[in-house]
């Protein structure tokens, strides 16, 4: 017998441990991923009750002026400024939670409308990708599908880019200028759409909790998510971190959801898939993995890059943008290769 | 700097890898072209940067990889297996290598483009011939260089290359699934390189322009002997003459030649159709295209959009038609090459008008014109879409309701219910219904609310749940749409015609016959005049040959003259049940009111004088002319309009005298139960016939009312509730009108009961007289 057919005779004999050892692997990576979501689901939970909990104490101050914001920052100015400083601190830290488990989250069938909700719907006057909840806020009127409670609704309240929104114009850093967003903002929709925040997280840890992790959610996961990473960039090019003009996005660079995101689906693929993928075919799961490592790499490079004062211009943002997203064609194509191997339905 | 290094080794550590690897990657280093890839993506990515020393150094380092990963292994495997590519290959690493030393970002974009389409057509080449030469894991190998499908999910050629290594294919079978989806990925990597190129060349992106003109010229020499074989010698060779005048990024006809080339390429399909896959296309084709102006119509409103949904989905089918002339185009271009320019021509109207939110008049005109230059291509038949477009794509749809189920958007999941109804009513139910009743029937209530059992679509979508049930119910009507195909699939003999002929007649017209014969019979024996002005003929006749022309009349004028829509063809259906049964039940509440209470003739014949009066528009009289025009028209036309509908499908799927045999047939039948129940009226006493007359119209009353509730509820007018104490059988709910929905049953038993008691009221008037 030559050495290849003493390999190939190896392999055959090795070939149902190789099964097992990957079910084995598969289900403990597939555990893992659970409970990484979990995690952050909890953490979100927890930001989002503090959030609440500033906001409480934002609408107390306005309401106790009988809902004069004027009179409210003559007399307490300092502590609302601390207040605001404090909560928009506190989304922060909400919505990176957020952002990294966004990737799963959106690419399980059974959990992505919380992704519509929190963070990537629509509001009912668009015609698709509609975030289907209803938001009532303190003072008895309920908002009818007003879009995603991060970025359409508290993102640019709490920066001062919904000018319905603006109540006050108001120096918050004591700088002798008022700038754009510095304001005092509604403290009625802010309270209401931090209650909703805290309820919608609570229920996103229950369906979480409640999901059985399995192979279909997960290749659906990546296969759904991974491809998204060109209109994240579209809308980071859009951005003010690019255009230079003031947009949507302003707490944070739509790189970070980028980020977030595709080291969700990095994540989903290494741990619970890629021992499957091995199984079947060693070859597709290297290739598979390190297009994952090249688009990771190039989101991570150009986040630092932007964190580290870089200005793009218009050509290399565009550049980027199409870059990942052939990568992410390309990783999603060799996904499905091996889900057909697999014989596994992809669901959506 | 720890991360850096570490990626300026991750080449070196899959060439070590390579090294130690499999017995497949030791024979072929895709690895490193991999790597090659990877790295000079990295490199291209730095140049866009101003340079200093230390970007200087680490790029060179990167360039160092990218040579050692050519010239090492690579190089020399292509060598061995593609040698044709190996001299252009070696001047594009060389050229890459001096742009990238002069910091040239637009000449590196070239370049690269270049090495990695050499690569790519060198692997391609090398796949093929070692699957001809047997070589099975050396093809596997050098299939790993390679471009995916970016839409169509397309995994034939991996599939295939697994079944080759297993020994369950012949590695020259795989060798033809392998070349034509690489072809069609290549051929579809063609187009996109030269759709951005135009892109970058507007944006003014001079380096993205750079790397897609050279992607774009290094597939058209991957392509270049498909193209040849495809298109013939002088269009290829207008290709190659285009593609010559792209060498040079900055010239001012650069636009029209891209242009130029996509109009070239229009027709280009690097493997043919099968018959079954291009009818497949040409029936989806003509469905998208009729189905655009009627979601624009719907979507649009004087310019401005109505309902968001439909206006998406009007742009969506647009999008569709398109990319289905984009695989039929070679097949229309070389049937009727006007047809084809013309049809391209009008799919940018409409999107441009779909754009600028446009009349709907003219979408609708295009979207005619169209379907028509597809019907004079491809004969009617196929045009028509009809029920094999509609089975392929229902369970698509059904499968995109169950994904807005799951992510609890039922609002689109009932959006998405409603397109899957409408694909199968008009084309898949109508086919249906003659062939296989109990079929076509059970699918319907699926739709709706199914049965106590096994709830429906409609049911589960307004409940929100449970998402099992739905997945239960989708997989129920993807087994059914299975069956249908099936059926519809199999051509009918000509008895089959002849008995599902006959069938259609009496299950829809017996009806109608027996009151009309109840009716006469009842008028008759009130010894009413026929003829003249005041007899009962001119309204009955009237009211039939109304109906008559009526149906043929609606049947006629939809599709031509206005659309009619499912739901509305449902309502309408149930309206005219229940105006009929309406006017039933004051007819047969006569009748028995005359059976059983005395003095009858007398009381009829003083009101013929009143009926005579009534006709000349006169007072309210004994059965007035109205009563019996609009019993008579509305019984017919009921099931007039369906029944022609019927036929008119039947009449596709069958020869049409066995058909026309079958028909007259159970023309005869029916006139022969009409002429047995007007023989009873002579034989019978007529206090008994009345009685007999009676009761078959108060059943037929009863039957009337569960048709015309069950139609609203098809029209989602009037809920449904399934009820598990009634039997589901087709044959109750096709001849007497019995389903098992608690709505419908109610107001049948309410109708039923009504009659008894004015039975029974009748009954004790007479006994007190």
């Amino acid at each position: 017998m030559n050495g290849r057919g003493l390999v190939l005779a190896a392999a055959l004999l090795l070939a149902p441990v190789a099964g097992v050892a990957a079910d084995d692997a598969e289900g403990l990576g597939l555990a893992n991923v659970k409970e990484f979501t979990l995690e952050h689901s909890r953490g979100l939970v927890a930001q989002a009750e503090l959030l609440e909990a500033g906001l409480a104490d934002y609408h107390a101050l306005i309401a106790a002026h009988g809902g004069d914001y004027a009179a409210a920052w003559a007399a307490e100015g300092a502590r609302l400024a601390e207040r605001i400083h404090t909560i928009r601190a506190l989304w922060l830290e909400a919505s990176n939670h957020y952002e990294t488990i966004e990737g799963i989250v959106a690419g399980i069938p059974e959990t992505a409308k919380y992704d519509l909700i929190l963070d990537a719907g629509n509001p009912g006057t668009e015609s698709e990708d509609v975030a289907e909840y209803d938001l009532p806020l303190p003072d008895g009127t309920v908002l009818k599908r007003p879009g995603n409670l991060f970025h359409t609704i508290t993102e640019p309240l709490f920066w001062g880019m919904d000018e319905k929104g603006v109540k006050l114009p108001a120096d918050l850093n004591g700088d002798g200028k008022v700038t754009r967003g510095e304001m005092l903002f509604d403290a009625n929709l802010g309270l209401g759409a931090a209650q909703g925040l805290a309820r919608w997280a609570k229920a996103l840890e229950a369906d979480m909790t409640a999901w059985k992790p399995n192979r279909e959610d997960a290749l659906t996961s990546v296969v759904v998510m991974t491809p998204t990473v060109g209109d994240y960039f579209g809308e980071w090019k859009e951005s003010q971190f690019i255009s230079g003009e003031i947009g949507a996005f302003v707490a944070q660079s739509r790189l970070t959801d980028v980020e977030g995101i595709m080291s969700g689906c990095r994540r989903m693929y290494s741990q619970a898939l890629s021992p499957v993928v091995a199984a079947i075919d060693a070859d597709l799961d290297s290739r598979i993995t390190a297009g994952f490592e090249e688009l990771l790499g190039l989101v991570e490079d150009t986040r630092a890059r932007e964190a580290a004062g870089t200005k793009f211009g218009a050509e290399e943002a565009d550049a980027l943008g199409n870059e990942a997203q052939d990568i992410a064609d390309r990783i999603v194509a060799m996904v499905l290769q091996a889900a057909a191997k697999a014989d596994v339905q992809i669901r959506g | 700097m720890i991360a850096q290094a570490a990626r300026l080794f991750l080449p070196v550590l899959a060439f070590l890898f390579a090294a130690f690897g499999t017995v497949a990657a030791a024979d072929v280093p895709w690895q490193d072209a991999e790597a090659l890839r990877a790295e000079s993506a990295q490199i291209q990515r730095r140049l866009f940067r101003t340079p200093d020393t230390r970007l200087h150094e680490d790029v060179a380092a990167r360039l160092e990889a990218v040579r050692g990963l050519w010239s090492t292994r690579l190089r020399a495997a292509y060598e061995e297996a593609a040698p044709s590519k190996v001299e252009a290959v070696d001047k594009a690493v060389t050229a890459f290598a001096e742009a990238v030393g002069r910091w040239d970002p637009e000449a590196s974009a070239s370049a690269r483009a270049r090495v990695w389409t050499g690569l790519l057509d060198g692997a391609f080449r090398a796949a093929l011939s070692s699957l001809d030469a047997g070589r099975v894991e050396e093809a596997a190998g050098w299939l790993n260089i390679r471009e995916y499908a970016r839409t169509s999910r397309d995994t034939a050629a991996s599939i295939a290359m697994r079944e080759v290594r297993v020994g369950r294919m012949a590695p020259n079978e795989a060798r033809g699934v392998i070349q034509t989806e690489l072809l069609g990925v290549y051929a579809g990597e063609l187009r996109k390189a030269v759709a951005e190129a135009r892109d970058h060349r507007a944006a003014g992106y001079e380096v993205q322009l750079a790397g897609s003109l050279a992607r774009a010229a290094g597939l058209h020499a991957l392509l270049s002997e498909s193209l040849a074989a495809r298109l013939g010698a002088q269009k290829t060779g207008e290709i190659a003459e285009a593609f010559t005048r792209l060498d040079d990024p900055q010239a001012p006809d650069l636009d029209a030649t891209l242009m130029r080339i996509e109009a070239l390429l229009a027709t280009y399909a690097p493997a043919s159709l099968s018959p079954d896959e291009r009818d497949r296309r040409v029936q989806l084709l003509a469905r998208f295209l009729a189905l655009v102006p009627v979601e624009y119509e719907k979507g649009v409103r004087n310019g401005e959009i109505a309902i968001p949904f439909e206006y998406f989905e009007a742009g969506l089918f647009r999008d569709r038609a398109e990319m289905l002339f984009g695989d039929l185009g070679y097949d229309l271009a070389a049937r009727s090459p006007q047809a084809f320019d013309r049809l391209s021509a009008i799919l940018r109207e409409m999107q441009a008008l779909i754009a600028q939110k446009g009349g709907g008049t003219k979408v609708a005109g295009l979207a005619e014109e169209a379907r028509g230059l597809v019907a004079a291509a491809y004969g009617t038949d196929l045009s028509k879409g009809g029920y094999g477009a509609a089975l392929s794509l229902l369970p698509d749809v059904l499968d995109e309701m169950l994904a807005a189920s799951a992510a609890e958007n039922w609002e689109d999941a009932e959006l998405k219910r409603l397109e899957a109804y409408a694909l199968f009513d008009p084309d898949i139910e109508q086919r249906l219904m003659p062939r296989a009743p109990a079929l076509a029937l059970k699918m319907e209530a699926d739709f709706w609310e199914g049965s106590a059992a096994e709830p429906g679509f409609s049911r589960i979508v307004a409940a929100r749940g449970p998402g099992d049930a739905l997945t239960l119910a989708v997989a129920r009507m993807k087994a059914a749409t299975q069956e249908a195909a099936r059926i519809l699939d199999t051509r009918l003999s000509g008895l089959g015609a002849f008995l599902q002929s006959l069938a259609i007649l009496l299950r829809e017209g017996l009806e109608a016959v027996l009151v009309l014969a109840c009716m006469i019979g009842a008028l008759k024996a009130s010894g009413l005049p026929a003829r003249g002005a005041g007899g009962w003929r001119r309204p009955v006749a009237g009211g039939v040959l109304a109906a008559l022309g009526g149906s043929f009349a609606l049947w006629f004028a939809v599709g031509r003259l206005f659309a009619l829509s499912t739901l509305q063809r449902e309502l309408l259906e149930g309206l005219s049940a229940l105006a009929a049964a309406a006017v039933l039940v004051y007819v047969t509440h006569w009748i028995f009111r005359k059976s059983y209470v005395g003095d009858w003739i007398a009381e009829i014949r003083r009101k013929a004088a009143a009926a005579a009066k009534a006709t000349e528009g006169g007072g309210k009289g004994y059965l007035g002319w109205f009563t019996l025009f609009s019993l008579s028209f509305l019984v017919v036309f009921r099931e007039g309009f369906e029944t022609v509908l019927f036929y008119e499908a039947l009449l596709i799927d069958a020869p049409a005298l066995p058909v026309l045999t079958g028909l007259a047939a159970g023309g005869v039948l029916a006139a022969g139960v009409g002429y047995v129940m007007l023989g009873l009226e002579a034989r019978l006493p007529v206090s008994a016939f009345f009685r007999l007359t009676g009761a078959l119209l108060a059943v037929l009353c009863v039957v009337l009312v569960g048709s015309g509730i069950r139609g609203l509820q098809t029209a989602a007018l009037v809920s449904a509730t399934p009820v598990a104490w009634f039997p589901d059988r087709p044959w109750l709910q096709i001849y007497l009108g019995l389903y098992p929905v608690g709505e419908a049953l109610l107001a049948q038993a309410l109708v039923a009961a009504f009659l008894a008691i004015s039975v029974f009221g009748f009954v004790r008037q007479r006994k007190a007289v």
